[in-house]
Order: structure tokens, then C-alpha cells, then sequence
């Protein structure tokens, strides 16, 4: 593939944000800014209850109670929502997208669950009408961790007569990712028997209920003009949510416009279609006003998806050169009994290290909580806690280095595929981030290094996260004064796409970005994939230089000056062009990475602090390394908050939310050194980028206990690290400061 | 949230006048009220605003103490040059809570009175909470309770009382002004929370319509050293896990005066009359510190999950003694 | 319904609020400043941050009716027209936010906290510097100062590290 002539000097400079001014002014509009005249406000109500059924007495009594409240104007309940209809199998089968829609039946699958929705004329009345509701319920006995599924004794398929297999419970496992056919999640390659090397670590690790947590709440505004239906929702899936929804109304595509210009925070979040906007949609057209409903923070917890849990078995098997001869990783994780999810753990084993026998297995089994989804990492964040815990216990076990574990077992091609990398250097990044990080004076003894009376430690993990692209489209405007516009459905979550975009695009088209534009977030814009799975700048990247570099041609071949053409020759200057997807049969791209970590422990009162990270990423080529410095350091910072504070709480014995979710303040973080080997991929793209938003979260969690294993000789293989975990008992006066 | 009346107060009396006439709620900061209000588990059918009742000084006594208006923000009183250089630990402490935008908003006498912040008792959806509703019973004995009691709780409640302001407070002996119906009454510091009891639904011993109008400090001996260490699950803005208020006078190498107090582990602050007493006439040391921290900790009744709570309190008590002798 | 009065960035705006309201639901809601943001609407994340007669609040736990008469200082009004107040600049240069959502409340924030370390307000991190600095209050604002006093702006994104950048950068210029 061709590369991109950096002729302009514009691609590779740490050019500003586009909306930069708008967002430090307070000026840059969010869904919930969007101001529709006529608005009325929506609140949902939601089950108490994890199994069940509701009573048809209390939703009649609670609707009658809130429609006679001040400003109410309508209640949807499941006695008169109209009839949404199930989306079909191809988007339910491996997305989770709810096979039941809402408000479509009395039973409760999960607390949280939507009940009803209150429409009002101001918040505050819809607020207090929606917690007059008093709902009732048959209990049933639900199921509320796949341990429990297990032991009930698992068995696919419905259970109590219950449901119409929308409804699914007991376990299975799925194939592969999503609808990635080569991510297998059931995987096997060597010998039948795990061989007896001369090393072997084997061990359970554990990851919690983790929630995205972006700072903007999710938020939906939904008009109707007949039957023309307008959607300002918080989504990074326009184009998928544009179907989905006509799927669950039973209406045309064409009748939809989603408009999304600014998403304040995903992380995994709001994609899909998530049920609240359906119900927001359907009170609208019921009211015959605009809707506006937006999510509430503890709704957040449970309407627009979360990490599930996992628990992971490992074994690596090494020889006496501490040359990996087996890997296993074996899953357990859980998804809602309305909706398929696996977290695709154990992907990475598959390939990262250099491992003639492997075997990764996922289970899920369906419990009775909210439907999950793609968090930041998916599979990776877990996975690589697991196997990079497990990587740096061989390396004790080996008495190697454990960087030097890692180079050892380096791989040079793709063992699930056999395939080639179109581009790898994960050498450079640990060599590299080492000697940033001076990871050469570390002594290889836990205990062995102390500061201030503090416990210091220093811990390493290996990142990496696949380089994916899909399809695009993108349209190119030009004017007579000679601005150039380029668009596409793609969503601008924090990212920096719309910079990014602006930089290709006036690279490829050789003009000044003063004079060109990327806008995003209009579903009338050409299509364009979720913004997710760190492949947008692949992705649309593709599909704005393909469409740059043939504006340029265009221009050239008519003279190449655009004040000189005619009305009829800037027309042939307004276009769109598709680009397509990875090509098949190419080389497996995947972005590598190394993280160091030094933290310290108190042991006296358990507290712990990251205190300086190097990381060297290996993504491509990097367009703009201010924006991609910024992108990796919250990366590690939201690897931060997995490590070491974030769990859902919930009670045990009702499944409600219970207490608070911590994330990371400015007081958390470390101090970065981040740097980027900055050599350009052509394998993926012509732009020469693999993908950035994700792989900074991954590894670092392992790398956090990894270095605290360091500090204090503690092996903690169950995240969240907290407190108890570290505190030293009183009579334990052994010298903090001093020998071990 | 329900609808209800809101007015503003101009005087004392006429506050309590209105709260006794509504059977409603003095409103100052509102950072733990309106909180409430939002989840329901509050819902006064009238709010009277003290806001502009003035009892927003801090003045120094004629006896050499402080006298601090019940309308100071937190803010405003940790930042008070009297309150820095004579009392540097209720500045400590009222900073290491919240936040600044809520310290700025919250008042000294909101502080005192906000409820405790047991998931049980925040979220209505949790039925059984003898706090919130006497009688239903306490869902944290058995279940989440890693951040409530070791002292102090009894059968039918076992919460914290969250404030570190409180916990400072303790160590210096304060005494809370209050205005009521039957006119005004002093309540030492240690006489204003109360242990659940039979009767979970009262945190402290105001009676029916009590407003706080200042609190009093005497001089404290413990300028020179004191220091307040809180110990939560990250870096900043969280709750105590445990807290320690330590204050000490050394004079010729010997302890002349010493006051601890823990905060997050109990109903009120903790403090015990041996630890302090135990800490009287020694020369300071490692060996002395810990003789208190095992003696502040005595009796210590740990639930399901809080039991790590034990050895955090007695470090943390060692930690802040060592740390408030070495203030310079 | 009352009417509540409010000099919002030096307008004087009187407005009728439902008397739940908080001064966050009427300033987007009503008055359509929306700017401010709601996150969570429990004092918990910072990104509703306001100064009411000039100190920060979070504007989600305040009560309109409570600040009837009160001057209100959102992020729409710390620009000087189109000249952008050096902190939303050094935001920009620094690149001090990547979705933007809690952007408002950190420039809010750090806005106000400017002043309160100019007034010598002191934060927790005060006292790790001895009893003089306690008194006087810190000269510098260090990072780690920085980083505690803003420590109520969540910032999921993690941009928290050129935040501190910016501001301290504005924090040095304006010695």
C-alpha cells in the first residue's frame, strides 16, 4: 500500500484540538445542551427486585397515583407500552443487543430492569411522579453469580417455562467474538496433555463488576415530525443504532436520523442500543412531544452496560531456559439472561507469547443482572491481569528477569493464525521503556527496596490490543471561497478523531487545515462503524484519505487550482467514497506495549501509590502525539482505578447497588513518562495507524500488582487491590524501612 | 422529591418558631439534606433557611478560647487565622473531608448534624434500615458493613458518623450552643452524638426543634503538636475507613497533655479517658504510642467485614502521634 | 413556583423555579446555560461546579431558592468576550481534556481555586509543609497542592496530568 508523503508536515505535529475553544468556553453541545422547544421530561422507574414478577394491581395503582401527579402527562408500563418488536438474530445472536425488548412482559430478569417510564412537563415533576411509584412483586429465586448457575446444575435453554427464548438461562459457550469469526474463544493448538517442563504456575485470578463511568450521563431526545423520527442520543454507534431502533419500532432506517456531534465519555459505554432509548422514542410519539430522558448515575450502573465479572484459571508451563511449552486459560464470566456477552479473556493468550500448546476456554453463564458489554479492553484488561500476574510468577519461578521472560518468549508471527505481523515492535517498546524507566537496577528479590519508610516496588506488564478496520464511507463538500468539509457518521468521544481527521485529510488533499473540516455525528452523514474497539482512526482514517487523496487527483486533473474552475468542474469536487475493511487473507495487526510501574506501600496503614509509570507504545505511526500522549496516560489511569478501587458494590443478598464507585481523582495518578515507536503500519491502512484509545488500560493492572508483589512479597490475584490486602497486623513489628 | 415549603429565616427564634409551627428542617448548606431529599430518604414538608441568620464569625474568647458561628463554612473555618495557628488540627481535619466546592458550602452546625452515609440507610430500596425506619431492622449487621462500627453501635444499628470536623472537635474539648424552645442549653462535645441504643433514629441528644447557633472552644494545649491522619480507599475525597485526631503538649521531655480520637469507627467520635490518661508523664516513644493505640482499641467489636478496622486503628493511632510530635 | 433572582456572569436574571429546583437544573433547564454539566447529580464528580458570590460550589446540591439574590459565575462568563481567560488557554494548549464533558467544571474550579490559593486558603497538603507554611499558607502552589485542591473534578478520561500542566502554567504566569 501507499503511504502517505508527509509533504505538509501536518500529520506527526501536535496540532490542537478542533473543538477545543467550544469545550473550555462552554460552548460545545452535548446531547443533554441541545435545547428543543416543546421539550417534556422523562424518568424511568426501574425493578427493585433481581427475579419475578411484578403485579398488574401495583403498576394500575402506581400509573394512576402518577398520572394524577402535578405535570404528569403520560406513563408507559408493560400493560400499555405499544409492542416493540425483537430485533433479529443476526444483531442479538453475538451483540448485546436485548432479545426481549422493554416494557414487553411482567417478569423482572435483573434489578434495574426498566418498569415504566413518567413523562412530565418539567424534570422535577416527572422526578417526583417517577419515585411515587410503589411496585409489587412475586419474588422468584434468582441467580446471581455463575458459581450459583453451576451448582443449580447448568443447562442451556429456558427453565420455569418462562420466556420464549428471549429469555435464556444456565451456561454456553460461545465460539468466538462478536461476529470476529478468527477470535476464537474456544481454542486449542499442541499436544493433548500438559507437559511437565521444568516451571509451572498455576493459579485462579479474579476481576470484578466494573462500570465505563463516563462523566456525562447517558442522555436521549426523541421528536417526531408523523412518522419521520429525530434521535439526539449519547451514542458511538449512529449507523448500528439507526438500525437497530427501526428494528425494535418496526420502522424503515430512512425514517431515522441520529444525530450525536459530541459524546462525553464512553470507554465502551453507549453503544448498541441500549432499551432507555427505545421507551424514549415510543413516550414521544405517545405524548406527541419531544422526550428528553436522561439517565440518572446510578441508572448508569445498570441500563447502558458494564465489565462483567471473571473468574480465570492459569497455567503456564516453562522449560528450564524459562521457554513458555504451555499455556491455559479457562474463563468463567456472566451475561444477562435477555442478552448474549462473552468477554473475550483469554484472546491474547492465544498469541502473545510463543506457546507450541495452548488451550483457552470461555464459559458464560446468564444471571439475573443487567446485560453487559464492551468495556475499555475488553477481554484484554481482564485477560493480560491474568496472564501478566501469571508471566511475572514463572518469572519467579524461573528466577528470571521478568522482562526478560517476556523477551525470551517474544513471538515473531501470529500462532492462532499463522500469519505475520503487519507490523511488531514490542522489542523496542520493552527495551526502550526499560531503560527509560531504569528497570537495570531492579533487584530481583521482593522486599528489597524501601523509600521513606515505605515499601517500593517496581513491576512491568506487556500491553497489546488487535489493530482492527472496518468499512467507512466519507463525503467531501467544497465551496467556491475553498474550504473543504469532510464527514462521516463517527463520533468524537474524546478521541480527537475530528483533529486527527482534519490532519489526514489536509495532508492527503495538500491544503492547509485552515481550510479543511472533519464533522462527525449525523447519521446523515455516510456511514461509518461504532467508534470502538480502537479502530476509528483505522477506519475512518481509511476513508478520509481515500476520499482526500482523490479530491486531490480531481483537482489535479482539471488544473489544479481551485479558484479557476468552473461551477460544473467544483461540483465533481463534492463526493463519496467507501473504503473497505481489513483485507482478507492480509497480516494480523495488533498494537504491542510495555509498562513499568514503581509504587509504594504503607504497610502500616495499607495504603498504596503509583508513583511514576513509563510506558513505550508500539501503535503505528502516531498523527498526533499530543492527543495520543493524552489517550495513553487515561488509559493507565483507567487501569489504575481497575486495579486498585473499582467494584460495583452490591449487596449480596438483594443484588441493589450498594455504596459508592470510586475512580481514580487527580490525587491517584502518577507521574508518566509516555513515548511511541512511532513506526508507521501500511499493514492496516494507508494511513499507517493501528489503534491507541485502548491499549493503554491494558497490562496495567498486572503491572500495579506485579509491582506491589515487588514491594512487599504479596501475590494478589484479585483486583480490586485494596487495604486489607496490604495492611501489616500491629504485632507484626518487623522494621518497615529496614531488612525484611 | 416531594414539594415543600422554604422560607427564609432572618432571626434564631424566629427559625425555631417556623420549624416548631412546620415540623420541618433548618436548611443551611444543604451538601447532606438536599442529598437526602434527592433519594427520599428525607422528605420535610417545610424548609427554613439559616443562611442569613448572619453566625457567620469566628471571634476569639476573653477566656483565650474561640467562639465559632454555626453558619461558617468549613471552608472558612479552616482557613481562619485563629483556627490555623491555635487549633492547626480542626483545620486538618475539616480539610481532608469532601471536597472545597462542598466545604464551601457546608456549615459548622450542618457538619455536626449530617446523617450517616451506610448505604442501607441512603438507599430506600434497602427496606430494612431502623434508622431510616424504626422497627424494619438493620440490614448492615450481616451484610455490607466493611465501614461501620467497631464501638459504640447496638443491635439495632451499627453506622458510623462520618465527620472529621467532629473528630478534632473531640480532641478539643468543644462545647455546642444550641437554641430551642426551652431556650438555650451547652452541650459538651462528648455529650452530642449518642450510641443507637433503642432509638437508632436519633444520631445525637438535640431535643425537638434544637438549633445550633456556635460552638465554643477553650485553649487548647495543642498547638505545637497535633495532627490528623485519614485513612480511606484512595488519595482523596472518601470517606474515613479510620481517623485520628492526636493532639500533645511536650514539656521537658515529658507528655504534659494528650488527647486521641478516632473517627469512622463508631456512632460519635472515640475517644478513651485510659488511653489519654496513659499517655500523661511519659516521655514520648514508640513503645508509649502503642500502649495507647492497644488501649484506644480496647473492646473493639468488629462485624463480618470491618475487622481489618482493628489494626488500622491502632497504626494509624501510633502514626498520628509519631507524626504530630515531629511537627515543626 | 417562587421567583428567584440570580446576577448570572453579571446579568441579573429573574426567573420562576419550581422550589426543588437545584441552581443546576435552572441554569440549563431554564435559563439554557449549559455549560455547566450534570454528571451525577450527587456532588460526586465536580463537573456542575459554579462559584456562587464567588466561592465554588457544586451547583447539583445547591438549591436555587436558597441563593435567591446571589452573584453567579458559570463558565460561559470567565471568557472575556472572545478573549479567552489564560486558563481556558493553557487548557487548549496543554491539552487539558479529551472528551470535553468535565472540561467546564475543572475551569470553573481551577478558576476559583486560583484565588482561594492568592488568599492564602490552604488545602490538606498544606500540612505536609510544616506549621509556618500552615499559618502563612503555601507561597508556591506545588503540584501536589494542585492536585489535592482539585481533587472534587473527576476526570474519567484521565487528562489529569496536562490539567495539572495547565494550571500551573497560568498559576506561575500570574505571580
Amino acid at each position: 500500500m501507499t503511504s502517505t508523503a508527509d509533504a505538509t508536515g501536518i500529520v506527526s505535529t501536535p496540532m490542537n484540538r478542533v473543538e477545543g475553544i467550544e469545550k473550555v468556553t462552554g460552548h460545545a453541545t452535548y446531547t443533554a445542551d441541545v435545547v428543543v422547544p416543546g421539550t417534556t421530561y422523562a424518568v424511568l422507574v426501574q425493578s427493585e427486585i433481581p427475579h419475578g414478577t411484578v403485579t398488574v394491581e401495583s403498576l394500575r395503582a402506581s400509573t394512576e397515583r402518577a398520572l394524577a401527579a402535578p405535570g404528569v402527562l403520560h406513563v408507559l408500563t408493560p400493560l400499555n407500552c405499544p409492542a416493540l418488536h425483537a430485533p433479529p438474530p443476526q444483531m442479538s445472536d453475538d451483540l448485546p443487543l436485548e432479545r426481549r425488548p422493554p416494557l414487553s412482559d411482567l417478569t423482572v430478569q435483573h434489578v434495574g430492569q426498566h418498569m415504566a417510564v413518567v413523562v412530565a412537563d418539567t424534570l422535577e415533576n416527572a422526578t417526583a411522579a417517577a419515585a411515587s411509584f410503589e411496585l409489587a412483586y412475586e419474588t422468584a429465586s434468582p441467580q446471581l453469580s455463575a458459581r450459583e448457575v453451576l451448582e443449580d446444575g447448568a443447562g442451556a435453554g429456558d427453565r420455569d417455562g418462562e420466556g420464549d427464548g428471549a429469555i435464556r438461562h444456565g451456561v454456553y459457550q460461545p465460539d468466538h467474538f462478536v461476529k470476529l469469526e478468527d477470535e476464537k474463544l474456544q481454542d486449542r493448538r499442541g499436544d493433548d496433555d500438559e507437559p511437565a517442563g521444568a516451571a509451572r504456575v498455576s493459579a485462579t485470578y479474579t476481576t470484578p463488576l466494573n462500570t465505563h463511568y463516563p462523566i456525562e450521563l447517558s442522555a436521549t431526545i426523541a421528536q417526531w415530525d408523523d412518522d419521520v423520527l429525530t434521535v439526539h442520543d449519547t451514542t458511538r454507534w449512529i449507523t448500528g443504532e439507526r438500525m437497530a431502533l427501526a428494528a425494535y419500532l418496526g420502522i424503515p432506517e430512512a425514517k431515522i436520523r441520529i444525530l450525536s456531534p459530541l459524546v462525553g465519555g464512553a470507554f465502551g459505554s453507549k453503544s448498541f442500543l441500549w432499551m432507555h432509548v427505545a421507551l424514549c422514542a415510543v413516550a414521544a410519539r405517545e405524548v406527541g412531544r419531544p422526550v428528553k430522558l436522561v439517565l440518572t448515575r446510578d441508572q448508569m450502573f445498570s441500563s447502558t452496560g458494564h465489565r462483567p465479572r471473571t473468574e480465570q484459571h492459569l497455567s503456564l508451563v516453562a522449560d528450564d531456559a524459562a521457554r513458555i511449552l504451555s499455556t491455559e486459560q479457562h474463563t468463567l464470566t456472566e451475561t444477562s439472561t435477555v442478552a448474549h456477552f462473552c468477554e473475550p479473556v483469554g484472546l491474547s493468550a492465544r498469541f502473545l507469547y510463543d506457546s507450541p500448546r495452548l488451550v483457552v476456554s470461555h464459559t458464560v453463564a446468564r444471571i439475573n443482572y443487567p446485560t453487559p458489554c464492551f468495556m475499555r479492553g475488553p477481554g484484554e484488561a481482564p485477560g493480560l491481569f491474568a496472564l501478566e500476574v501469571a508471566m511475572d510468577e514463572l518469572a519467579y519461578a524461573s528466577n528470571v528477569d521478568p522482562m526478560e521472560l517476556r523477551l525470551r518468549n517474544d513471538t515473531d508471527h501470529d500462532q492462532a493464525s499463522g500469519k505475520a505481523w503487519s507490523g511488531k515492535h514490542l522489542r523496542e517498546c520493552y527495551l526502550q521503556g526499560a531503560e527509560r524507566f531504569g528497570w537495570g537496577d531492579r533487584p530481583m528479590a521482593p522486599r528489597s527496596l524501601h523509600r521513606d519508610g515505605l515499601r517500593v516496588g517496581w513491576g512491568m506488564a506487556t500491553a497489546t490490543y488487535p489493530g482492527r478496520r472496518m468499512p467507512a464511507s466519507c463525503r467531501v463538500t467544497t465551496d467556491a471561497t475553498g474550504k473543504v468539509r469532510f464527514a462521516s457518521a463517527t463520533h468524537e468521544v474524546g478521541t480527537g478523531v475530528r483533529t486527527v481527521m482534519t490532519q489526514v485529510a489536509a495532508d492527503a488533499a495538500g491544503l492547509d487545515v485552515a481550510v479543511v473540516g472533519f464533522d462527525s455525528g449525523d447519521s446523515l452523514f455516510p456511514d461509518a462503524p461504532y467508534s470502538g474497539a480502537s479502530q476509528t482512526t483505522a477506519t475512518v482514517g481509511s476513508a478520509v484519505h481515500q476520499a482526500a487523496t482523490e479530491w486531490r487527483k480531481r483537482l489535479d486533473d482539471m488544473g489544479g487550482h481551485l479558484d479557476r474552475l468552473t461551477p460544473g468542474q467544483l461540483e465533481t469536487l463534492n463526493f463519496t467514497t467507501t473504503s473497505d475493511g481489513a483485507a482478507d487473507g492480509g497480516p494480523v495487526s495488533q498494537s504491542f506495549g510495555a509498562h513499568f510501574c514503581e509504587v509504594t506501600v504503607d504497610e502500616e496503614i495499607g495504603r498504596v501509590s503509583v508513583t511514576r509509570w513509563v510506558a513505550m507504545m508500539d501503535c503505528g505511526r502516531v498523527l498526533n502525539p499530543k492527543l495520543a500522549r493524552n489517550q495513553v496516560m487515561g488509559g493507565i489511569t483507567f487501569g489504575l482505578g481497575m486495579a486498585l478501587l473499582e467494584q460495583v458494590p452490591y449487596d449480596v443478598h438483594t443484588a441493589q447497588l450498594i455504596g459508592e464507585y470510586y475512580l481514580p481523582t487527580h490525587a491517584d495518578r502518577p507521574e508518566f513518562d509516555i513515548g511511541f515507536v512511532d513506526v508507521p503500519d501500511y499493514g492496516l491502512d494507508p494511513v499507517g495507524v493501528r489503534g491507541i484509545g485502548e491499549i493503554g488500560t491494558c497490562g496495567v493492572p498486572a503491572a500495579i500488582s506485579n509491582a506491589i508483589f515487588h514491594a512487599t512479597g504479596k501475590r494478589l490475584r484479585d483486583l480490586p487491590i485494596t487495604l486489607e490486602n496490604l495492611l501489616k497486623p500491629f504485632d507484626d513489628e518487623s522494621d518497615p524501612g529496614g531488612t525484611p | 422529591m416531594k414539594t415543600f415549603e422554604f422560607e427564609h429565616a432572618t432571626t434564631v427564634d424566629g427559625a425555631v418558631d417556623r420549624v416548631v409551627a412546620t415540623g420541618g428542617k433548618y436548611y443551611a448548606g444543604g451538601t447532606n439534606l438536599l442529598d437526602l431529599m434527592k433519594g427520599g430518604v428525607e422528605a420535610p414538608t417545610a424548609l427554613v433557611d439559616v443562611r442569613r441568620l448572619g453566625l457567620r464569625e469566628v471571634t476569639a474568647t476573653e477566656s483565650g478560647g474561640v467562639l465559632i458561628g454555626s453558619g461558617v463554612t468549613n471552608s472558612a473555618l479552616a482557613n481562619h487565622p485563629l483556627i490555623r495557628s491555635r487549633y492547626p488540627v480542626l483545620s486538618q481535619a475539616i480539610l481532608s473531608g469532601a471536597t472545597t466546592q462542598l466545604r464551601n458550602m457546608a456549615t459548622v452546625g450542618g457538619n455536626l448534624m449530617q446523617r450517616t452515609r451506610c448505604p442501607y440507610f441512603m438507599e430506600t430500596a434497602f427496606a430494612q434500615c431502623n434508622k431510616r425506619n424504626p422497627g424494619s431492622g438493620c440490614a448492615a449487621k450481616d451484610g455490607f458493613n466493611r465501614e461501620h462500627a467497631l464501638f459504640g453501635a447496638s443491635e439495632s444499628c451499627v453506622a458510623i458518623h462520618p465527620s472529621d470536623m467532629a473528630v478534632a472537635l473531640a480532641i478539643l474539648d468543644a462545647t455546642v450552643h444550641v437554641h430551642g424552645p426551652d431556650g438555650r442549653r451547652d452541650v459538651p462535645i462528648a455529650e452530642f452524638f449518642r450510641s443507637p441504643g433503642d432509638e437508632p433514629q436519633r444520631d445525637n441528644t438535640l431535643r425537638a426543634a434544637e438549633f445550633i447557633v456556635d460552638v465554643e472552644l477553650p485553649p487548647s494545649p495543642f498547638a505545637e503538636h497535633s495532627w490528623y491522619l485519614k485513612v480511606r480507599d484512595r488519595h482523596s475525597y472518601a470517606f474515613a475507613l479510620v481517623s485520628v485526631a492526636a493532639g500533645l503538649r511536650v514539656e521537658d521531655g515529658v507528655i504534659s497533655a494528650a488527647a486521641v480520637a478516632l473517627g469512622g469507627v463508631a456512632p460519635m467520635p472515640w475517644r478513651v479517658a485510659e488511653a489519654d490518661a496513659g499517655l500523661i508523664g511519659q516521655p514520648p516513644s514508640d513503645a508509649v504510642f502503642r500502649r495507647a493505640a492497644e488501649r484506644i482499641m480496647a473492646g473493639a467489636r468488629p462485624l463480618g467485614q470491618n475487622g481489618f478496622k482493628v489494626d488500622l486503628g491502632k497504626h494509624s493511632v501510633v502514626r498520628a502521634l509519631t507524626t504530630a510530635l515531629r511537627v515543626t | 413556583m417562587r421567583d428567584v433572582t440570580l446576577t448570572v456572569n453579571g446579568e441579573s436574571r429573574t426567573v420562576a423555579a419550581d422550589v426543588r429546583s437545584t441552581l443546576l437544573d435552572l441554569l440549563r433547564e431554564t435559563l439554557h446555560l449549559t455549560g455547566t454539566k450534570k454528571g451525577c447529580d450527587h456532588g460526586l464528580c465536580g463537573a456542575c461546579t459554579v462559584s456562587v458570590d464567588g466561592e465554588r460550589v457544586v451547583s447539583c446540591l445547591t438549591l436555587a431558592a436558597s441563593v435567591d439574590g446571589s452573584d453567579v459565575l458559570t463558565v460561559e462568563g470567565i471568557a472575556d468576550g472572545d478573549q479567552l481567560h489564560p486558563l481556558q488557554q493553557a487548557f487548549v494548549d496543554c491539552d487539558g481534556f479529551q472528551c470535553g464533558f468535565c472540561t467546564s467544571g475543572q475551569i470553573s474550579s481551577a478558576h476559583a481555586m486560583l484565588h482561594e490559593h492568592a488568599r492564602g486558603d490552604l488545602s490538606t497538603a498544606s500540612f505536609e509543609a510544616g506549621r509556618a507554611t500552615v499559618c502563612d499558607g503555601p507561597k508556591a502552589l506545588s503540584d501536589n497542592e494542585i492536585r489535592e485542591r482539585m481533587a472534587g473534578n473527576i476526570c474519567r478520561c484521565g487528562a489529569y496530568a496536562n490539567i495539572v500542566e495547565a494550571i500551573a502554567g497560568v498559576a506561575r504566569e500570574t505571580k
